[in-house]
């Protein structure tokens, strides 16, 4: 069935990473950085999708651009298997997928102005030719609140804040219809992050974008997105609204994330409850039997360890993989 | 009434760089009582961490130097210690921890060497009594397994377990003050919390004061009596924790607080953002500091900058705006 407000669909995606050894290289485990993942995207929301580090979150985002090509599973980018495309027929729905990457000094290549880096990906996909590029980076300069005679200089020059708009310059360029947005705000100062995040909602209203936005963050998370995903050692654990997850979230681990996020009101800290839990994320090279979850789950019982928990509708619209929500 | 522990006073330091002076630190004061937590909140490069490691006689000289200012620990000026004094008050009375706890901790030795370091050197313990204490501190912490633990190497440890060994560490000579420099920036929120329940516990059971430098507000909101805030180098706002978030009163604190989005509340108004970028202090700023990006600036602060000056009990400003009643002090 093809719903036409779903712009990304995402099946039982799979991406392992092997772990070789010997000159052989030989195969001797993998590390199952996404392991059964399914979602959709719909048109013009933003999807937030949040966990811990190492959760696969990142790896997500990119398997469903085919930066990394998946290891089994589907993507479905507007009625299209991605998964099966290669060479052209894949580049020329790269146009449609950008990203924004988390490290604005580490995504800007140094040698390069800041005009050559916006135009490039038009130079590229031969959108424009190299005069009308120019004018094109002026405008999308504009567009993201940069002066246009900045096109000139390097990155070196810029603040961090200033990078990260020209990375969303970059990604608009080629005027996509959905942008993988990974953490592209933790690298910035607090007040710094609240600018780029408000022009991350206008140009969405503006072209009607559609936003995977991959952060640590809750709060801000909470902020931008309409849905929200919650990732665990390489699954989705919930998935549901954003007013839903935050008032009600039935995954033991999205209670416990939420509950650890610290809140800017000291009368509400003095008095809140948290769950914390106990040790650290087991390696995904190693991930435990049944529910992922499990180790460091509150309230896990025997079951939990025998099967995996499926990932069901408990309610309209609400996504949760535990064996013990009813 | 307790003791005045730590009072700095008129603190100015200072970094010789290629491209000119940085002036990081400019004239900064506070103190702390006896058991007291102080939150420091600022954004990189205000000068939150230099403060502290002047302080700690841990700026490099060169390029850093300490230009004015005294610090009264008890009765000493740790300004004024020659290196070997100094060294024999940091990490017996006073401890640290720093941010990256993969990088704070020698990856050659074992965790246990390291922990029986400070306890041989200022306690005088011998090496027997030292690694029963070492077990002893790891498992204070909630480490488990503790004894068998000290023959491992900080490898063999995940982020959150690495910032406790620092944090058993910091604590094996029993310091009255804990300086704890952005402790749970790299880690990931459900260990934040860990970490957090963990200080707020061993603060109950020793008693010892801490200066917690954060970025977070939230943190500072859990754990902090008292807050200072800085920008450019100063202190700008000063007050206990309830009334600073319930009356901020400096317009960078007041932006600050309202940048930030919060977890527990669904507004969906666009976030208030403080335009333009934090100051790049190669000239000690004649004015206001924040007078660049103040939205209630007028022609006062860029001809003077603008002192503490108290607005209410144990609530100091420095602005020459009352942001509130929109007219000037």
């Amino acid at each position: 069935m093809v719903d036409n407000n779903v712009l990304v669909r995402v099946d039982n995606l799979v991406k392992h990473f092997p772990i070789t050894r010997g000159i052989l290289q030989k195969q001797v485990g993998a590390v199952r950085a996404v392991d059964d993942v399914s979602f959709e995207v719909r048109r013009g929301e933003t999807l937030g999708l949040v966990g811990e580090s190492g959760c696969g979150k990142s790896t997500t985002g990119r398997a469903i651009l085919q930066l990394y090509r998946p290891t089994s599973g589907s993507v479905n980018f507007d009625g299209v298997d991605l998964v099966k495309l290669k060479g052209e027929d894949l580049r020329k729905m790269r146009r449609k997928m950008q990203m924004i990457f988390q490290d604005p000094y580490a995504s800007l290549d140094p040698r390069m102005t800041v005009g050559q880096i916006i135009s490039e990906p038009l130079i590229v996909h031969n959108v424009v030719s190299e005069s009308e590029a120019n004018e094109r980076v002026k405008q999308l300069l504009e567009l993201v609140r940069l002066n246009p005679a900045f096109s000139t200089r390097y990155p070196h020059e810029f603040s961090g804040g200033q990078r990260q708009r020209v990375g969303i310059a970059r990604a608009l360029a080629l005027q996509p219809s959905f942008i993988v947005c990974d953490e592209p705000i933790s690298a910035l100062d607090v007040s710094v992050q609240a600018q780029v995040v408000n022009l991350l909602e206008e140009l969405q209203k503006q072209f009607n974008l559609t936003y995977l936005f991959i952060a640590h963050d809750l709060s801000m998370v909470r902020h931008i997105s309409d849905r929200v995903a919650v990732m665990y050692l390489g699954v989705v654990v919930e998935l549901t609204t954003r007013n839903e997850l935050y008032s009600n979230p039935l995954h033991p681990y999205s209670q416990a994330l939420l509950s650890a996020v610290p809140v800017p009101d000291p009368v509400i800290e003095a008095t809140r409850k948290r769950t914390i839990l106990v040790g650290d994320v087991p390696s995904p090279a190693n991930p435990p039997s049944g529910c992922r979850f499990r180790t460091r789950c509150p309230i896990a019982q025997a079951m939990c360890a025998e099967s995996r928990p499926e990932f069901r509708e408990v309610k309209p619209g609400h996504f949760v993989a535990c064996h013990l929500v009813s | 009434m307790p003791e005045l522990l730590l009072d700095v006073q008129g603190l100015e330091t200072s970094f010789k760089t290629s491209e000119g002076i940085v002036h990081a630190v400019n004239g900064v004061s506070f103190n702390l009582k006896e058991g007291e937590t102080l939150g420091v909140v600022g954004e990189s490069g205000c000068g939150k961490s230099v403060t502290m490691l002047s302080i700690l006689g841990l700026v490099p000289n060169p390029p850093g130097k300490i230009n004015a200012g005294s610090a009264k620990f008890f009765d000493q000026d740790l300004l004024k210690m020659s290196k070997d004094e100094i060294r024999a008050i940091r990490g017996a009375q006073i401890g640290m921890v720093f941010q990256d706890p993969m990088t704070s901790l020698n990856p050659v030795l074992t965790v246990g060497r390291q922990l029986i370091e400070p306890l041989m050197l200022h306690l005088g313990m011998t090496r027997k009594q030292a690694d029963d204490r070492a077990a002893e501190l790891l498992e204070m912490v909630g480490i488990p397994n503790a004894k068998d633990r000290l023959s491992d190497y900080p490898h063999q440890f995940s982020g959150g377990m690495r910032q406790r060994v620092m944090i058993a560490m910091a604590l094996s000579c029993s310091p009255q003050l804990l300086i704890a420099d952005e402790p749970t920036t790299a880690l990931d929120v459900t260990i934040q919390a860990q970490i957090m329940d963990l200080v707020k516990r061993l603060r109950s059971e020793l008693g010892m004061a801490i200066v917690w430098i954060t970025h977070d507000l939230g943190v500072v909101a859990g754990l902090a009596q008292r807050v200072i805030v800085m920008y450019g180098g100063y202190v700008i706002e000063e007050a206990q924790v309830n009334e600073l978030f319930a009356n901020p009163s400096h317009p960078y604190t007041i932006g600050l607080i309202g940048s930030l989005p919060r977890v527990d509340d669904d507004n969906d108004t666009k976030l208030l953002s403080i335009d333009g970028l934090p100051p790049m202090l190669f000239e000690k700023p004649k004015h206001c500091p924040f007078a660049p990006r103040c939205k209630w600036v007028m022609e006062r602060c860029w001809n003077e900058n603008p002192v503490l000056e108290t607005v209410a009990p144990e609530h100091r400003v420095a602005c020459w705006v009352d942001v509130k009643k929109e007219r000037p002090r």
